[in-house]
């Protein structure tokens, strides 16, 4: 007998943690995605070092994750499900500007850890809750 | 900037960037995941080392075309998503691809801004 259940964007699926995800790639995925973090952050630095605080500023946009995480999400899960990692980055875009307007707001006004902690709770607040109203759209 | 300081912003940058990664890697289901691909890693491990040496007023600025250029990361993630949905090449071709909208967006966004301050 088939179990038949609804279909997958009818019923919405809160977020949920599965640390088994974590043997899904290799060591040399996680190496990569290291050297690559890395990377980004040093060229960010020389950037702004060599053209100013404008692009040394935008260049704090620049993608460091997705890039990785798609092919991987490619390989281990299939192309739907990196369309669907696609989609969720977009939602973490704008929680990025988020933290970037709270940096902007808060700066020079509140101690620093003060001001990345605030930040970072703006991005997740944002991302995540803009993930909660597109979920509850879909359904 | 010397080479020490830069080997410092390398393993930072590469551990913050990892961590959200393997945060990525255990959220579920893949749209809520997929919020980690555009986790604010370098961003932290820049600004949190300019912090830590108090330049405020250069990050205020560093922090306003951050703002701006948040746009590009928007276009790049939405050409993500139409290229995977639609081409059948690799997906990291895809991504790389789409380091070119970013790149064309970033670079828009900059000419404008600057042509409204007229400077």
């Amino acid at each position: 007998m088939t179990d038949v259940g609804p279909p997958s964007h009818v019923a919405m699926r809160g977020p949920s943690l599965d640390l088994a995800g974590l043997r899904a790639p290799a060591a040399w995925e996680y190496a990569l995605r290291f050297v690559f973090g890395g990377t980004v952050a040093v060229a960010t630095t020389l950037l702004g070092a060599r053209f100013g605080l404008a692009i040394g500023g935008m260049c704090l946009a620049f993608p460091s994750i997705l890039p990785a995480s798609l092919t991987l999400v490619r390989r281990h899960g299939g192309r739907d499900r990196a369309v669907d990692d696609a989609r969720g980055a977009r939602l973490g875009a704008l929680g990025l500007a988020a933290f970037a307007l709270v940096v902007y707001a808060t700066v020079g006004r509140m101690p620093s850890p003060v001001v990345l902690a605030a930040a970072t709770c703006a991005w997740i607040a944002v991302a995540a809750g803009s993930w909660f109203l597109v979920e509850r759209a879909r359904r | 900037m010397t080479a020490g300081a830069l080997v410092v912003r390398f393993v930072i940058g590469g551990v913050v960037v990892s961590l959200f990664s393997a945060i990525g890697e255990v959220a579920k289901p893949q749209t809520f995941a997929g919020i980690f691909g555009a986790a604010p890693s370098v961003a932290l491990a820049t600004l949190g080392l300019a912090l830590a040496h108090g330049d405020t007023a250069s990050i205020a600025v560093e922090a306003r075309w951050f703002a701006i250029a948040c746009v590009a990361m928007l276009a790049y993630c939405s050409t993500c998503v139409v290229l995977t949905a639609r081409m059948r090449t690799a997906e990291w071709h895809i991504a790389s691809g789409a380091w070119l909208a970013w790149l064309a967006t970033a670079a828009a966004l900059h000419a404008g801004v600057r042509l409204l301050a007229g400077s």
